[in-house]
């Protein structure tokens, strides 16, 4: 090779590599893996449960959330079309407005105040819907809806279902039959199956002691849910929610036992029914709020961390705003049982179990770490509970979609695509966090509910 | 309010005040000479020309002439990322500006009277090299940086003699001084879980010197083989003089806007340690002929020594530890020279193994390991000569594997290209 071709050659290649095609472009993103099915078919979906399937965010139901169900989100992935109108692929008893009821909103953050007021009732858009929903799930419904239609549209002991309750019964089942006639109706391939909650949230929030059958009643009412499932549709999978732990929950949680001494800086607890000062293993409810604010429940000369202003009276709180320790510790019996029936069901070939409870005492011990940041289920300023304390938000339903999807792609052997939870949050309300000057009290807030959380919910049996 | 200004506080400042880098491993730059670099650093043992103080000062002895020799590179990064599950999340990319960087360099050389010894005094920039992620606000990773400059420059002194034909050895010292920027956004959660942008972070230290030693051998058993060992030692610099200042991003809502300004720290000095590990060279050169040299150096980068970052604020409430926890990396570099009547090209290959790991492969410094492959030029005209070379440096794609320590997984992509010149004068 002569020196000039030398020279040549080294000059191309460096001109060649100083091209740099490839090793310069920007990197191509990572799509999400295309969906396969493995051994179940999604070919139709359908949803049945409770509230939170229904996607009931801040006390209400309305559009812009019910599309951020975590049925919905499922749906989506499935390739289904999810509209806020309701219609599409994935129908659902879409509400426009402000939600039904109202959603509540913050109006303010010192004190922070929750209140639906000012907001506008929303409507059922698409009651004339010929067919039934693929979400059929109900606010307020138990397990036992499922099958039985006796108490929908009236209220009947034991259940004793609220009118507000009667109203989405009305609107969503449309006398149409049980829940289940109209779901399995639409010869669903895949559905998700989400009850138990109601069966032990009323007891919880309203403070009362569950009945000891709540979970005898619940095996019965899931086995023939499941049974009516294996016997009309043979070829169906199911995924089954398990029932998370009802004391982890803002509404339950937030309020501490115990204020401060103003004098002395000690621990003093609050008054509880009879006048009996509380424990450390009672829960105050978000129900106390409007009496604390009052300073009832306060002892006087004691700090009142929700209205600062308002002196402690020394008056005692009402028994419904207070879990007792011997109640919270029946509602876990209660649920530790439910779910261990579920766990019977759930090995069933035909069934994948969404570990919810796993996922919720996760949460409340570890936070949920996204990026950056910590999401807790603190309320209001956690990040993953809306305002009624009791509802996941938006971001909590992507995390649940991706359980389902995780729970049902290891059961089935399918490739459901998982969502990236991040793009499922938004400012949907108070931005800002005043805390407690007392570390481990709550804020100051007064939450104004003209529906209380609590009613709805139904009578301490079941509901 | 005093816990939510402290909260909103040590958020505001849990800023990283730590190094970066995008060439070498770690933040090393191993490009200091034009001739060496052609042979894709593989000159421990070969290097004959006035670099020899940065690769191996023992070889000032082998100079014939003194030797003034004044260069720089141009490097030139690019570097994009393809998030994963469950943060950013699929689909998502992001891309840093593209960089342009001039590191120089500058060598004297000479002998000492007619005798055994030779001194070198060089100036150089070792380590450095930036981050910056283009549209900041937007970027998915600005919680975490958004902005980061590492400036060095290395001023090292050595003398070196030699007991006979065969051996030399040299001592030196290095003073390098170092400046470092960064840049972040810190966000608030919403109720709804979206984080909103509420405040700029910039922490900046002024230059701040270190200093280190160097220790090199180099045996020349025949006109064939000559073997090199070069030991640079550790620098520490630690930063007390650091500005962190904190400006409010107005997010448009009036309470939460309140609320960050009344938490917001006041501006106040961050110190921190910066470390510029230890790098143990040896090489091995044969020349079969007179005109064909070949070399192959091995390299060891101590990068244990990165452990962590220690931020020290004002308010020590604020102070923060940031583990890196860094294992040392091994480099391989192998090069050839074919000089010929007026000049000599050269070329080489040398491969750069990741310091970091997995768990620390992040925005800030997305290590990966490297393939460098270069081609040289040397155009000798006696009293001067220039020494051109061309680096084609190609990172592996390196994923985070979902074990990224703050949470922000998915893949980095790194090209760098380095274009260098040495323009040697010898009397």
């Amino acid at each position: 090779m002569t020196k000039r071709l030398q020279f040549l050659a080294i000059a191309a290649l460096s001109a060649f590599l100083a091209g740099c095609q490839g090793p310069c472009d920007k990197i191509q993103s990572i799509n999400r893996p295309t969906l396969t099915s493995g051994t179940a078919d999604f070919g139709t979906y359908v949803s049945v449960g409770t509230s939170i399937s229904a996607g009931v965010q801040s006390n209400g139901l309305v559009d812009r959330h019910q599309v951020k169900a975590f049925p919905a989100l499922f749906a989506q992935q499935l390739g289904k079309t999810v509209l806020s109108s309701g219609g599409g692929d994935f129908s659902f008893p879409a509400i426009d407005r402000d939600g039904f009821p109202a959603l509540l909103r913050v109006a303010s953050y010192s004190p922070l105040l929750i209140t639906s007021a000012g907001r506008t009732t929303g409507n059922f858009m698409n009651t004339a819907q010929a067919t039934a929903y693929h979400n059929m799930a109900v606010p307020f419904a138990i397990a036992a809806d499922f099958v039985d239609s006796t108490h929908y549209y009236a209220t009947l002991a034991p259940v004793n279902r609220s009118a507000l309750a009667q109203n989405y019964f009305t609107n969503i089942v449309r006398h149409r039959g049980t829940i289940a006639q109209q779901a399995l109706g639409k010869a669903p391939t895949f559905l998700s199956f989400e009850y138990g909650f109601n069966e032990v949230l009323g007891p919880v929030t309203k403070g009362a002691l569950i009945n000891g059958l709540t979970s005898n009643a619940f095996a019965a009412a899931t086995t023939a849910g499941m049974n009516a499932i294996r016997a009309t549709l043979p070829n169906a999978k199911v995924a089954v929610f398990n029932i998370p732990d009802p004391t982890l929950l803002p509404f339950v949680n937030t309020f501490s036992a115990f204020t401060v001494n103003l004098t002395t800086g000690q621990p003093v607890a609050l008054v509880g029914p009879g006048s009996t000062a509380l424990s450390a293993g009672d829960f105050v409810l978000l129900s106390a709020g409007p009496y604390l604010a009052q300073g009832i429940g306060i002892p006087v000369g004691a700090y009142n961390y929700v209205n600062p202003g308002a002196p402690g009276t020394g008056q005692s709180l009402p028994d419904s705003t207070i879990l007792s320790e011997a109640e919270a510790s029946a509602v876990l019996t209660e649920v530790a049982q439910m779910n261990a029936h579920l766990d019977t069901l759930t090995m069933r070939p035909f069934v994948a179990k969404v570990d919810f409870h796993a996922a919720l005492a996760s949460a409340a011990a570890n936070g949920i770490h996204i990026g950056a940041n910590v999401f807790t289920t603190a309320f209001v300023r956690g990040g993953l509970f809306s305002l009624d304390g009791v509802h996941p938000n938006d971001l909590s339903h992507a995390v649940l979609a991706n359980l389902m999807i995780d729970a049902v792609n290891a059961r089935f052997g399918s490739g459901v695509p998982r969502l990236n939870p991040s793009d499922f949050a938004s400012p949907n309300a108070s931005r800002v966090q005043p805390v407690s000057p007392y570390p481990g009290l709550p804020q100051p807030m007064i939450i104004e509910n003209d529906q209380p959380f609590v009613s709805g919910y139904g009578s301490p049996f079941r509901d | 309010m005093k816990p939510l200004r402290r909260a909103i506080g040590a958020a505001l400042v849990a800023a990283a005040l730590t190094p970066n880098a995008s060439l070498g491993a770690g933040y090393n730059i191993y490009e200091q000479g034009g001739r060496a670099m052609g042979m894709a650093g593989a000159a421990t043992a070969s290097v004959m020309d006035a670099s020899a103080i940065f690769y191996n000062p023992a070889a000032l002895t082998r100079l014939k002439q003194m030797e003034l020799q004044v260069g720089a590179t141009w490097l030139t990064t690019r570097t994009s990322f393809a998030g994963l599950d469950p943060y950013p999340g699929l689909g998502v990319t992001e891309e840093m500006e593209s960089g342009n960087f001039f590191p120089p360099t500058l060598y004297w050389a000479n002998r000492i009277g007619e005798g055994n010894l030779a001194y070198g005094v060089g100036v150089n920039a070792p380590y450095g090299l930036g981050v910056e992620w283009k549209s900041p606000h937007t970027f998915s990773g600005r919680e975490r940086i958004t902005l980061a400059h590492l400036q060095a420059i290395n001023a090292n002194l050595s003398l070196a003699y030699a007991w006979n034909d065969r051996w030399s050895v040299a001592l030196g010292a290095n003073a390098l001084m170092a400046k470092v920027e960064l840049e972040r956004v810190q966000t608030q959660v919403t109720v709804g879980g979206e984080p909103v942008n509420v405040a700029d972070v910039h922490l900046e230290g002024g230059m701040t010197p270190g200093y280190g030693p160097q220790f090199a051998v180099l045996y020349t058993p025949d006109d064939k083989w000559r073997f090199g060992f070069n030991y640079r030692g550790q620098i520490d610099v630690t930063i007390d003089d650091g500005k962190a200042s904190f400006t409010q991003i107005l997010t448009g809502d009036a309470a939460l806007d309140a609320a960050v300004a009344a938490g917001l720290p006041p501006a106040q000095t961050v110190a921190t340690d910066v470390v510029f590990p230890a790098i143990i060279s040896s090489g091995a050169a044969w020349s079969p002929s007179p005109d064909w040299t070949w070399e192959i150096d091995v390299n060891l980068a101590k990068w244990s020594a990165f452990e962590k970052l220690d931020l020290r604020f004002e308010n020590s409430a604020l102070n923060q530890v940031i583990r890196e926890d860094y294992a040392d990396a091994w480099q391989v570099r192998f090069g050839a020279e074919h000089r010929l009547t007026h000049y000599a090209y050269r070329f080489g290959y040398y491969y750069d193994q990741a310091a970091a790991p997995t768990e620390s492969v992040t925005p800030l410094l997305p290590d990966a390991p490297r393939h460098g492959v270069t081609l040289g030029l040397g155009l000798d005209r006696g009293s001067w000569n220039l020494d051109l070379y061309n680096l084609f440096l190609f990172a592996e794609n390196r994923s985070s594997e979902g074990r990224e320590r703050d949470g922000y997984d998915g893949v980095y992509k790194s090209y760098v290209g380095a274009l260098g010149a040495s323009l040697s004068f010898r009397w």
